[in-house]
């Protein structure tokens, strides 16, 4: 065995205790042969990172979560989100909640811009960890073996989307429509409530693409803030394609996403109405 | 069937001529290459300059005829990455275009199937981690001779897919490992030291010379017109195939490995050209073999890594 896996396995069962570590069996991975999936995925890995965020989602940002019911226990879902935090911790956190929450435990397969497999070190172990470049082919064969897919439809630029436009979903795209339509299976809303006051954005350095990254985000403090993450998974949105429709035409797209957005804006609404304070 | 001398070739002489739908194949050797001299039942050697008409013309209609060959596989395409000029042009895009005019012209060749490569495929940064065949080819001005090339000869072949009488199957299979198959990767794996780049470790799929032999077989033996993606058992990061492999794996930062690797062919002759390839070690590129699955009737079987070595 090779010295990073030795390393990975080590601080992966130094980390979890045994019964998370049997959960974490349990999960579909679709094994190449070579203990990696298709995209790079590695059980070792996957166990490692749970490791390292069980702190941050335990103690740091003391996520709550409700409606987890709504995620069905087999088959293929889109979970959809609002995205915002300059980083991604609330991609990390309903990854990190979903698997905690589910029985047999699932793990939604996060679908990253095409920007982050750039970066060295983080793109290779996200797609360790279970990330997917968000390339449409990728997605099929994800939805295609049954996976859950966790997708952002605000995009890559929302994530740094200014402290006064929080909880407003943006640029919304349809591509988890038209998925959704082509193969008939559920949208699930998730709304992330407290991810989108966690770091303060003051600006961004727009002319900077190193790595190909879109800009340079300014914060205004070192780490985020330890807000309380409360995710809410509502219930499941059942797009349907005109009955003498073979493919979804580019209005139904458009009706099918905007009835997605409505769905999560709703949600996110009542998630802000029944949050105490930010860091309660 | 070209490029006789390859172990591809020879492998899928021997399991076709063991077919009983088989009565015999005809091994086209390059001129100057030694012809064999025990004659398996069945098997003929000959020599021909592929990238003279003339040479095709008397091939096809010589030969070819005489032995009743209905089936051209085109196997010779040269993917040495350091090959260059018009002679590497000819051997590999001139012969393509040959083989095929010509074949359309006798009338008692009904298949032509053509061995390309994966690394037809361009990879840009919004590419899928899984290449299916409607992923655009890398003919842009700047990609190194040899691979554009290979591109071209695969595209001569698929732009008489629906116009020609003969029926054209179009393999782009993934990289082979076996001793004496050349490929890119193989160049790579064959030094005792592999530098990758620093932060990255991109998947990979390798091809067993057992499956790279059953698809080319399959498209042979079936009559399925198409591109079809051959892809291998073996999907794996870049840094567990060269621990597989048995060799050690240095990680350096990339902009560095161009200039290195050029040092170290010139003092080496390491036929390894890491330009042709430098996106594909940042970049996770996976054969999407669906299409082959289902028309083909081919899924990958044997593991190639016991062979590296």
């Amino acid at each position: 065995m090779r010295m990073t896996h030795r390393i990975v396995r080590g601080l992966e069962r130094a980390l979890l205790p045994h019964k998370e570590l049997e959960r974490l069996a349990q999960v579909q991975h679709a094994d190449e042969g070579h203990g990696y999936d298709v995209f790079g995925m590695h059980p070792d890995w996957v166990g490692l990172s749970r490791g390292l965020l069980r702190p941050l989602y335990r103690y740091y940002f003391r996520v709550s979560s409700y409606g987890v019911e709504n995620i069905p226990n087999t088959g293929p879902a889109i979970l959809i989100a609002n995205h915002a935090g300059t980083l991604p911790f609330d991609a990390t956190m309903i990854c990190y909640d979903v698997f905690e929450r589910t029985d047999p435990p699932r793990m939604p397969r996060a679908v990253i811009d095409y920007f982050v497999p750039q970066l060295p070190f983080v793109g290779s172990f996200l797609s360790r960890v279970g990330a997917v470049n968000g390339a449409l082919a990728n997605v099929r064969r994800l939805i295609e073996s049954g996976q859950l897919c966790l997708i952002f439809p605000e995009g890559m630029r929302a994530i740094g989307k200014p402290f006064a436009e929080r909880y407003k979903l943006q640029g919304w795209r349809v591509g988890h429509a038209e998925l959704a339509l082509r193969y008939r299976i559920p949208v699930i809303p998730v709304a992330v409530i407290g991810s989108e006051e966690q770091w303060l954005s003051l600006g961004r350095f727009e002319r900077v693409h190193t790595f190909g990254i879109p800009y340079l985000p300014v914060v205004a403090t070192p780490i985020p803030l330890p807000v309380h993450y409360h995710i809410h998974y509502g219930e499941p949105i059942h797009l349907e394609l005109d009955v003498r429709e073979q493919e979804p035409s580019g209005q139904q797209l458009e009706r099918a996403a905007e009835t997605t957005k409505r769905a999560l804006a709703a949600l996110i609404e009542q998630g802000l109405a029944a949050r105490k304070s930010l860091f309660r | 069937m070209t490029g006789a001398s390859s172990p591809l070739s020879q492998a899928l002489a021997h399991h076709l001529l063991a077919h009983p739908g088989v009565h015999g194949v005809v091994l086209v050797h390059e001129p100057g290459e030694a012809l064999p001299e025990a004659e398996v039942r069945g098997l003929r050697h000959v020599s021909a300059d592929l990238s003279r008409h003339r040479d095709v013309q008397s091939l096809l209609q010589g030969i070819a005829a005489t032995e009743r060959i209905d089936t051209i596989v085109h196997a010779c395409l040269h993917p040495g990455a350091r090959e260059r000029g018009s002679q590497a042009f000819r051997l590999n895009v001139e012969s393509t275009r040959h083989l095929l005019t010509v074949a359309e012209d006798e009338a008692h060749i009904k298949r032509f199937v053509l061995r390309s490569f994966h690394d037809v495929y361009r990879v840009e940064r919004d590419s899928p981690t899984l290449i299916d065949e409607s992923q655009p080819l890398e003919l842009s001005a700047h990609t190194p001779q040899a691979l554009r090339n290979h591109a071209e000869a695969d595209l001569l072949a698929c732009s008489r897919m629906a116009v020609s009488r003969v029926q054209i199957a179009v393999l782009r299979l993934a990289d082979v490992l076996a001793p004496g198959v050349p490929s890119q990767l193989q160049d790579y794996l064959s030094s005792q030291v592999c530098l990758r780049a620093l932060g990255y470790d991109p998947m990979i799929n390798v091809l067993s010379l057992a499956d790279a032999e059953r698809a080319l077989r399959l498209a042979v033996l079936g009559d399925a017109i198409g591109i079809f993606n051959i892809p291998g058992k073996d999907s794996l990061p870049l840094s567990e195939l060269i621990h597989r492999a048995g060799r050690i794996g240095i990680a350096l930062p990339g902009p560095i490995l161009t200039p290195l690797y050029e040092l170290r062919s010139r003092i080496t002759k390491l036929r390894f050209h890491y330009q042709t390839d430098r996106l594909r070690f940042h970049r996770s590129c996976v054969l999407e073999g669906s299409k082959a699955r289902e028309c083909l009737q081919y899924t990958p079987e044997v593991s190639a890594l016991p062979r590296v070595r």
